[in-house]
């Protein structure tokens, strides 16, 4: 008699049946448990594309399962094709749960602090391998997402899927999407770099007019994190990107499956009658389960739309990353991200209170209460001509809004400034920069020539030495024409007998300075300045009719490879 | 079903493909971005030299209220050495645009230039960020790679660090010292503040025999230390002992016990740059003085 007992059920198989079959059957119960309830012959059967037997195993994972109770166990046939989802709804999951993973990857090179942000983005860049694809990915994603989830909205509009009893699904779908658009704007703040402060700047500028103002000053307090922008500010605008807003999301992405799974994919508008609701009557005759049908589409789409991005993100996308932030510097054009457009363009019809915080603000109310007040029965769309070509309207009016929120609408353009601007933007690298660099040749070095200094005269593109100068020259003749064209119809910008000048000279070794004039006359009497003349941008002078920017380029600054 | 499971493994191998193509391609183009950043970094710091430092050293760095920077002696060691500047070029150059010149420099002075330099760091109440100090220096820098000859090395060059740095080395031939020279020196270098005066026998063991707890100065335990039974450093005469201790002074530290005068409290909080801030002659010096001290 043994003093204890020692409970081994599985050797206890092993002396009854032998090890083989006991090894197998244990295998299978293991099976079973991980995907509760389907063993492995349930499985093959399945793959094999046997009919499903009953009582029906492959219904199991989906009522004892965490992972499947989120989904639904069979759909209606009518809602499987790309009609009526377009596969939207289950891309904006895809993008966000996508986000998260390569947003953790770039978390451990990150440090939300000014001092260090902007030489993370480098690090990250020249040091970590696979760096670059990383955050290629997460702004892509983030760029998809908020297409994806706009077009989801989109099409439950459409569809009429917001009505009763889907109501509160839609709104849980609004919060979703502004989660979609404040995640994506935070992220833009982070790199701290140009682009991140002033599109942010815009933003904050836009809660400062708030009224009154005392709240307006508050809200900008909180939005900026003191009276500048600063660490303060970068530290709770990346809290709010890592941690409150995924949260956010999260939750409600739970509630807005679990409605899902409620009320069942709504059926296209077209098949139900008038007033009733059958996604959960689903005959069974019309019945395509979740295993293994809607399961094999959605890892297809999963791999297909992974490798997609991942082969955009190597050949063909690069997030961009713009000179260090320098709060002293605003950049010549700032805009919002595209997605905020429509805004910056409401912006410039008038009150920024009026139309930058108001007009959104009821935009996205009106969005909110959608469901509960526009109670029409009928889905169908002959039945729906009113809201459906309001619908749209909002649509053209997006559009044309998003069109005024660029900088080619209603900004007073200096075209002096712009003839440079366009080859040497300060945002993005440009023409010239991107260049061959042994293209801008210069004169042989002599005394009275020390940096080997050639001028040359955009007018004259077509002889231009080399290949690169002749491209060059004539974009910069290109933005003469236009200021001469502008003076011509008697536009406010026009310059009169304007010409563009590029001056070559060698700086350093493998470092070369491009002097950009731009002369005019400013006056009607006559040009001010030969174009031949060697005083070039005097420093701390305006002189009327002359407008000069320098540019230095090195040989192995390379931007042709991206950031 | 068939189309789904190959469409989809096609595709997972068009993936595994791509990521291969970057794993290969990855080094490369790290080192590619490094490359040209370090470029832009001496474009952005022209154009910040245009603004900020031109007006002074000119444009082309010929010189003028400030000294010429475009000079072969700026970048081969010879200025540096010549203002006993230990470190390397960049750093030299990185903390003279940071922190200015608060009085003329001498050597600068006796080229002419005998103006002082404000501070640029915003660190020290200038107006350039740290990477902007940065892209300057580099832009500085790059005037000398005009200087070098063929195989990326300055003609004339004076290397760095002095060859005739101190060293971590104690078992080197020191030359003869001059306890004279010795007892300047260890006021000039520092030693003084906590080995003689108020601090001695807190902050750093105490020299003379009247601060001294144990009534012996530093020229008796000098002796004494290297020879004692518990000792762990590397020293096998007295002057390698004060050699080890200048250069290396975490070496060996005097274990508490009956004969501790003094105790650090932990690692050594001396300073550790002896060893290339020093001269061979130096040393020999300060242990020559150290001999004597009463």
């Amino acid at each position: 008699m043994s003093v204890w007992k020692f409970h081994s059920p599985f050797l206890d198989d092993v002396k009854q049946r032998g090890l083989g079959p006991a090894l197998s059957f244990k295998v299978n119960e293991t099976v079973e448990r991980v995907t509760a309830g389907m063993d492995i012959e349930d499985i093959r059967s399945m793959l094999r594309g046997d009919p499903a037997p009953r009582p029906n195993p492959r219904v199991r994972p989906h009522s004892d399962g965490f992972w499947l109770h989120m989904r639904p166990t069979y759909y209606h046939n009518l809602v499987t094709g790309v009609y009526p989802s377009f596969r939207m709804g289950w891309l904006s999951t895809y993008f966000f749960v996508f986000e998260i993973i390569t947003g953790l990857f770039l978390m451990i090179f990150y440090t939300p602090s000014p001092l260090v942000a902007y030489e993370n983005m480098l690090n990250i860049l020249s040091n970590v391998p696979f760096g670059r694809l990383m955050r290629d990915l997460h702004k892509l994603g983030a760029e998809m997402m908020v297409i994806v989830v706009v077009l989801h909205m989109l099409r439950t509009f459409i569809t009429g899927s917001y009505k009763k009893p889907r109501q509160f699904t839609w709104l849980t779908g609004v919060v979703l999407l502004l989660v979609t658009l404040v995640l994506s704007f935070s992220g833009y703040l982070l790199p701290w770099d140009q682009l991140a402060l002033w599109a942010v700047t815009i933003g904050a500028s836009m809660a400062e007019a708030v009224q009154p103002q005392a709240v307006g000053d508050l809200l900008n307090l909180i939005i900026r994190g003191g009276p500048q922008f600063n660490e303060g500010g970068l530290l709770r605008w990346y809290l709010l990107h890592v941690l409150a807003l995924p949260l956010v999301g999260i939750i409600f992405t739970g509630i807005h499956y679990y409605k899902v799974i409620l009320h069942g994919h709504g059926l296209p508008p077209e098949v139900e009658p008038v007033g009733e609701d059958t996604a959960k009557r689903t005959p069974v005759d019309q019945r395509t389960y979740f295993m293994p049908d809607i399961l094999t589409r959605e890892l297809l789409l999963f791999s297909v739309v992974t490798v997609g991005m991942v082969f955009a993100a190597t050949f063909f996308y690069h997030a961009p990353l713009e000179p260090h932030a320098d709060p002293l510097v605003t950049p010549l054009h700032t805009t919002a991200p595209w997605y905020f457009l429509w805004i910056q363009g409401m912006l410039k019809i008038g009150d920024k209170f009026l139309w930058g915080v108001v007009m959104p603000g009821v935009m996205f109310g009106i969005l909110f209460v959608l469901p509960y007040v526009e109670v029409g029965p009928s889905r169908r769309y002959g039945d729906r001509r009113v809201g459906l070509t309001f619908g749209a309207l909002m649509v053209v009016i997006l559009a044309v809004l998003s069109y005024m929120g660029t900088p080619r609408y209603g900004v007073p353009a200096s075209l002096n400034v712009e003839i440079i601007a366009e080859i040497v933007p300060q945002t993005h690298p440009g023409p010239f920069r991107q260049a061959e660099w042994e293209g801008y040749r210069t004169a042989n070095v002599s005394d009275t020539n020390p940096t080997g200094r050639v001028i040359y005269q955009a007018a004259q593109y077509d002889r231009a030495p080399t290949e690169t100068l002749h491209h060059i020259l004539a974009e910069m003749q290109a933005g003469v024409e236009h200021a001469q064209h502008q003076y011509e119809i008697g536009a406010d910008d026009g310059l009169k007998d304007v010409r563009g000048l590029m001056v070559i000279e060698n700086w350093q070794e493998g470092l070369k300075k491009v002097t950009w004039r731009v002369v005019w006359d400013p006056d009607g009497e006559g040009p001010q300045t030969a174009p031949t003349d060697d005083t070039l941008c005097p420093v701390g002078q305006i002189v009327p009719g002359e407008y000069c920017q320098t540019s230095y380029i090195d040989a192995e600054a390379n931007y042709r490879q991206g950031p | 079903m068939i189309w789904r499971v190959l469409v989809g493994t096609v595709s997972l191998l068009i993936g595994m493909l791509t990521l291969g193509y970057v794993a290969i391609t990855e080094q490369d183009r790290m080192a590619s971005f490094s490359t040209s950043y370090e470029a832009r970094r001496i474009e952005a710091g022209a154009a910040i030299y245009e603004a900020q430092c031109a007006t002074c050293h000119g444009d082309r760095g010929q010189g003028g209220r400030g000294p010429k920077l475009d000079d072969v002696t700026l970048f081969d060691g010879t200025v540096t050495g010549a203002i006993g500047w230990t470190g390397t070029v960049h750093d030299f150059i990185y903390l003279t645009v940071a922190g200015g010149r608060p009085r003329p420099s001498e050597f600068y002075a006796s080229l002419g230039n005998a103006n002082r330099m404000p501070t640029f760091s915003n660190s020290f109440g200038g107006p350039l960020r740290d990477d902007e100090v940065r892209s300057v220096t580099a832009f500085v820098l790059n005037w000398g790679e005009a200087y070098k000859d063929a195989n990326g090395q300055f003609p004339q060059a004076t290397p760095t660090p002095n060859p005739n740095a101190a060293g971590t080395d104690i078992t080197i031939e020191l030359p003869a010292g001059d306890a004279a020279r010795g007892e300047t020196l260890v006021s000039t270098a520092g030693c003084v503040a906590c080995h003689i005066g108020a601090a001695a026998g807190v902050t750093g063991p105490a020299w003379l025999t009247a601060e001294s707890k144990d009534g012996q100065g530093v020229a008796a335990h000098i002796e004494e230390r290297w020879q004692a039974a518990d000792y762990a450093g590397a020293a096998t005469s007295t002057d390698q002992y004060v050699f080890e201790s200048i250069v290396n002074p975490n070496g060996f530290i005097v274990p508490p016990g009956e004969g501790a005068t003094w105790q650090a409290p932990g690692p050594s909080i001396m300073p550790g740059t002896y060893a290339t801030s020093l001269l061979k002659q130096d040393v020999a010096d300060i242990i020559a003085y150290l001999k004597t001290v009463p």
